[in-house]
């Protein structure tokens, strides 16, 4: 067997879920390779389409893997959030692999790896805007991993503050005065950033 | 430089986080001295406070954006996207939501046809995308709806519904089951007791055991594949649900989802596991999952570790079980099929060899079931459609196409093999919701179906008896039969005529004839008898002439065809230049003309990659085109045969499927030939050619227009492309070394043939030349076709010189096939409606051909391609013979130079579905190496759709003004 579609039902998966919620790094690091693998195979599934321009919305990509992982079994909203914001882990991750592929150009030894990413929409000059991206926020979360964590989710997932602040469980103002925040120090880290490169 | 020196501390960071949060809300006159009194001397803090303020300011949209908006979904999760009250497809009216499943969202649905509550099952886009997997979903469907039980939940249609422009959503309708799953009532009541499981594990195994006799395998049975509804009192019916429709969408193999079973691994047997040839002891295994799952309340749990062979690699729960139940359960669950139960009727009666009591007094459930396959689809595009209200008529389970309207739109024509899988009958039904009435029942192809202006009858080609037409009432009864060998008929504006043509559909082949025939008996009128070629005619509005495809003269089809207006008095003749302005925009029509209705044409043309319905502005009065064309549907399927009512409905045919190589191996053994796929890409792959030495295979590949010439090598297996073109490229043919080329290329229609070393540029043979068929000295001359009509002549790959080798007056000859062994060369004559094989002998050593032409097939029937095996002892062709375009063979004996013994049937393709008839004429291509036949072959279907043009459009309503 390969490891797609892990041999497990949708109960293990919600099982996983409230371990994570109540903080088991272990179901943390058991689901990501789930999340990754459904992402990868419904990735692939869509590049065997016949129309060679389409381009696959991270969207939809999460939202797929959430109903193949997850179905119809019953699951509150709550897990949902924490599923969703592993997925955005799962996101940044291979959004960033893709990049540093690209900016390598790597010959498609891996082709594997890269045909989900390649099958990601964005843009080819973001390359260098979300490597330097995800070294600031490793730097930021050095001293303030939740900062982090809030940007990973905001902007690798797209959560909603509401969600945001149940996982990480804090209020849903606080959740927002981190981003601004982090988003703020980015911000200037970025721009710092592309102008030193910029010089000779 | 960094102009910071002391390193960002948890510590230092939440000082800054406070003055940051402090400052953030002042005035910013004010905010210098509020840092720098918060900073507590602090400079490099105070910097860093200033400029992480600035930033806050300056930052704008930046991160705002989600490099994956993840939060949609999960709103959109709230949001069913169809909404109570919804019509889709004019017949379906959402009643309501009812849950979401694994793919996609399930509504509870009134079917105005069938006049009941139904489920609706949509199905997601990333699963209704791809067209394989619809193609497949098709063929489940239509199998699944073969079975009738009422243990089986009824499986009805499966429809694609256009919900605004460019977006569409698939959907299955089936049986509405109200109640909840055995899964759900085995969680919420626990274990079943035995007498009550065996109840429903009768009605279960009956369900199972009427679809196995029908070869039809569930894949996917489970708990929660069990609806159990009330039916009375304390009476319970247990029904399977979702019926061979379990598809593997999530797999990471390459090519197509499979339909093996997952969902749920902990059901699936081990040669399921293992991989997707299943039979029906796959659904015993998962039968023998469930029956312990009713009877312990959890499943056997599998044991990991290496998989023995034989006996049962499962641990059963600790829970008290009757040995009978053991053992049942336990010949369910063997690792090989073979040491199940022969069936699962047999572990039925292994469990209840006894009478037993009918009545399974249930427990009183709620809640409405919904069984887990289902799936919904947007596939949005940005192509113009000026089509309003676009629907799905015919049901994507049936082939449908043809469709014709009467004048006031109220009944619709179609060909369809609704009702005799790969079998094309005539059906009529009243829009906008009518019941599909079949009119014909040939087992030959009935199709091109014309209904009267009044829709009171319809005229119809058939296959049948060598191909005619044929004329039926709308309410049925005999068929009259109207003339031999016609095509596209089309009824008069009056309805008391009709127009036709014979001839072949090659278009590139001089052989269209013209004719009109009044249907109180008179014979049939030849119209311009001057033309070489004319065909596809459609009235005029007012019914007093014929717009045509045709060519009066000159050196090659289609390059001389244009379409004229001819006056059904024979005293005018017009050309409309219609032709020539499409080929100017790069439209080229695709089949019959549509109609012409008030000063427009309406026709199917390709442009570029994609096929649509277009309009022509041609007013009858001027005879020439004004404007330019209109696209008027979406182009993102195949989309033919228009026809356009009074009250603007336009119906016609979307395509979708692929064409793809087959190989055919050991085919002079006819008992014994084998079927492959050799190509399987998604694109179309148009003319195979197979070098002599069956190591290279050379075809065409791309959609629409826009082909490249692929390269395979049949030894490794490796596809590489050899030309990348933007123009039309067909018919290529190959060498040996599989490093030369020779193929044709169009510009504007106008043929020429190029020779090309692989990574070398082309060089230009001729022009007005087409068909290069085959190899005479490989490598370096070549056959090929050129003249009005044509001659078969070589050309001489180094030099450029060609030379005519055949030529007749009055035949068309192609096809050219020379086999080295024999010294023989084959052709094609065509000739009026026949075409008909011929051999004559051809020395290499001489080059021209000596002695008589020897009839290989007979003209009383329609034969092409014309192909020797390798040994020369046989030549294989396409024959319409039987009603259908399948591939014969035919003895020949090299020595007396005289075919032996009868034509044999190779193999047939008497399935509309996969198929080579369906195949353009021009498109097709038949090769052979050895005894090894390459050929494309169609794996399509298509459906009527219908749609309201657009007021805004200023179209004039049309009106038939006889």
């Amino acid at each position: 067997m390969d490891g797609t579609k892990e041999n497990r039902d949708s109960a293990d998966i919600t099982t996983l879920l409230q371990q994570v919620r109540v903080g088991n790094a272990a179901a943390e690091s058991d689901l990501i390779p789930l999340i990754y693998n459904e992402l990868r195979a419904i990735a692939r599934n869509q590049m065997g389409r016949e129309r060679p321009d389409h381009t696959l919305q991270a969207t939809v990509l999460v939202h797929e893997a959430f109903l193949q992982l997850v179905g119809n079994s019953q699951i509150d909203w709550q897990n949902r959030a924490h599923f969703f914001a592993l997925a955005s882990r799962v996101m940044r991750r291979i959004l960033v692999d893709h990049a540093r592929a690209a900016r390598a150009q790597k010959r498609p030894g891996a082709r594997e790896k890269v045909e989900l990413e390649s099958a990601l929409a964005f843009a080819e000059g973001q390359y260098a805007e979300f490597l330097a991206l995800d070294e600031a926020l490793d730097r930021l979360s050095e001293w303030d991993p939740r900062q982090s964590r809030v940007v990973e989710m905001r902007f690798f997932g797209g959560l909603s503050f509401e969600e945001i602040a149940e996982v990480l469980g804090i209020s849903e103002r606080t959740a927002k005065r981190d981003w601004r925040m982090a988003r703020a120090w980015l911000y200037r880290e970025l721009n710092k950033t592309a102008h030193e490169d910029a010089e000779p | 430089m960094d102009q910071q020196t002391i390193p960002m501390t948890a510590e230092r960071w939440v000082h800054l986080k406070r003055i940051f949060e402090a400052v953030q809300s002042r005035p910013l006159a004010e905010r210098a001295g509020a840092i720098r009194a918060l900073a507590n001397g602090d400079q490099e803090l105070e910097l860093a406070a200033k400029d992480l303020l600035a930033a806050d300011e300056s930052a704008g949209a930046f991160l705002q954006t989600p490099a994956a908006d993840l939060h949609r979904p999960l709103a959109k999760e709230r949001v069913p996207c169809l909404t109570p009250g919804n019509v889709i497809s004019k017949r379906f009216e959402i009643l309501r939501f009812l849950n979401r499943g694994g793919m996609g969202d399930v509504y509870e649905a009134w079917d105005t046809e069938l006049k009941d509550r139904i489920a609706l099952k949509t199905i997601r886009s990333h699963i209704a995308q791809d067209s394989r997997v619809i193609e497949r979903f098709k063929r489940e469907v239509k199998q699944a709806r073969g079975i009738s039980h009422s243990n089986v939940c009824r499986v009805y249609d499966l429809v694609c519904h256009r919900q605004t422009a460019g977006e569409q959503i698939w959907f299955l309708t089936m049986e509405l089951l109200e109640g909840q799953t055995l899964l759900e009532r085995l969680r919420q009541h626990g274990p079943l007791k035995p007498s009550i499981a065996l109840k429903l594990i009768e009605q279960i195994v009956a369900g199972l055991a009427a679809a196995h006799d029908l070869g039809i395998v569930h894949r996917d049975f489970k708990s929660s594949n069990v609806m159990l509804v009330e039916t009375g009192v304390g009476q319970t019916r247990a029904v399977v649900t979702d019926f061979g429709l379990a598809l593997d969408v999530s797999s990471a193999r390459a090519g197509p989802p499979e339909p093996a079973g997952q969902g749920t691994p902990a059901y699936m047997a081990p040669e399921q596991r293992r991989n997707a040839q299943i039979g029906v002891a796959a659904d015993q295994y998962a039968l023998g999952i469930v029956i312990c799952e009713m009877l312990t309340g959890v499943r056997p749990i599998r044991l990991d570790s290496t998989e023995p062979e034989r006996g049962c690699a499962v641990q059963m729960p600790q829970y008290p079980l009757q040995p009978r139940w053991k053992a049942v359960i336990s010949r369910c669950l063997q690792v090989d099929p073979r040491d199940r139960f022969p069936s699962v009727r047999d572990a039925l009666l292994a469990l209840n060899p006894g009478p037993h009591v009918t009545v399974w007094q249930a427990s009183a459930m709620a809640g409405v079931i919904i069984a887990a396959v289902s799936t919904a689809v947007f596939i949005s595009n940005g192509n113009p459609s000026r089509l309003t209200g676009v629907d799905q008529l015919t049901p994507a389970t049936d082939l449908s196409e043809g469709p014709s309207l009467s004048r006031d739109g109220k009944v619709v024509a179609y060909s369809s093999d609704r009702a005799e899988d790969g079998n094309l009958d005539i059906w009529i039904q009243q829009l906008p919701a009518g019941r599909r009435i079949r009119l014909t029942s040939d087992p030959a192809e009935d199709e091109d179906p014309s209904v009267a202006p009044d829709g009171g009858s319809v005229v119809f080609r058939s296959e049948r008896s060598g191909g005619g037409l044929y004329l039926i009432d709308a309410n049925g009864g005999s068929e009259r039969f109207l003339a031999a060998k016609g095509r596209n008929p089309r009824f008069s504006p009056d309805g008391k005529s009709i127009v036709y043509w014979t001839g072949d559909e090659d278009p590139t082949i001089a052989s269209g004839r013209l004719f009109v025939l009044g249907l109180s008996g008179q014979t049939a009128t030849r119209l311009v008898a001057d033309f070489v070629d004319a065909r596809m005619p459609v009235w005029s509005p007012d019914g007093r002439s014929i717009l045509f495809s045709g060519c009066r003269a000159g050196h090659a089809m289609p390059a001389c065809s244009e379409w004229w207006v001819a006056s059904l008095d024979g005293h005018t003749v017009h050309n409309t230049g219609a032709l020539s302005q499409l080929a100017q925009e790069q439209i080229y029509p695709v089949g019959g003309i549509g109609g012409w209705y008030n000063d427009y044409v309406l026709f199917s043309g390709r442009k570029g990659p994609a096929t649509s319905v277009w309009r022509l502005k041609l007013p009858p009065r001027e005879l020439r085109p004004f404007d330019k064309p209109e696209q008027l549907s979406s182009g993102d399927a195949r989309e033919t045969d228009p026809s356009l009512a009074d009250n603007g409905t336009l119906a016609f045919a979307r395509l979708d499927g692929a064409l793809h190589v087959w190989r055919l191996s050991h085919v002079t053994d006819p008992a014994n030939v084998l079927a492959s796929r050799v190509t399987e890409d998604a694109a179309i792959d148009l003319y195979p050619y197979v070098s002599p030495n069956g190591r290279w295979l050379a075809f065409s590949r791309g959609p629409g227009d826009y082909r490249d010439i692929w390269v395979k090598d049949l030894q490794s297996g490796i596809e590489s492309k050899f030309l990348s073109s933007t123009l039309p490229t067909l018919s290529p043919i190959i060498d040996g070394s599989g490093e030369m080329v020779v193929f044709e290329e169009r510009a504007t229609n106008v043929p020429s043939i190029f020779a090309m070393r692989r990574n070398a540029p082309a060089k230009k043979l001729c022009t007005g030349c087409s068909d290069p068929t085959g190899w005479f000295d490989e490598g370096r001359t070549v056959f090929y076709r050129e003249g009005l009509p044509s001659e078969i002549k070589l050309a001489d790959l180094k030099t450029g010189k060609t030379h005519t080798v055949l030529a007749q007056s009055g035949a068309s000859l192609g096809e050219a096939n020379w086999s080295p062994a024999n010294q023989h060369l084959l052709f094609t004559v065509s000739k009026g409606e026949s075409k008909q094989v011929f051999a004559v002998r051809l020395p290499k050593s001489t080059g021209s051909v000596a002695g008589k032409w020897i009839p290989i097939t007979s003209s009383s029937e329609w034969s092409d391609r014309p192909r020797w095996s390798g040994d020369g002892k046989y030549i294989f062709y396409l024959s319409t013979r039987d009603g259908f375009s399948c591939l014969w063979g035919q003895k020949f004996d090299p020595d007396t130079g005289e075919i032996s013994g009868s034509p044999f049937a190779v193999k047939h393709y008497h399935n509309v579905r996969t198929s080579v008839g369906i195949i353009t004429r021009r498109s097709f291509n038949l090769s052979v190496a050895g005894d090894a036949v390459y050929l494309n072959v169609g794996e399509e279907s298509s459906t009527v759709w219908t749609g309201s043009l657009n007021r805004q459009m200023e179209l004039p309503v049309p009106t038939w003004r006889p």
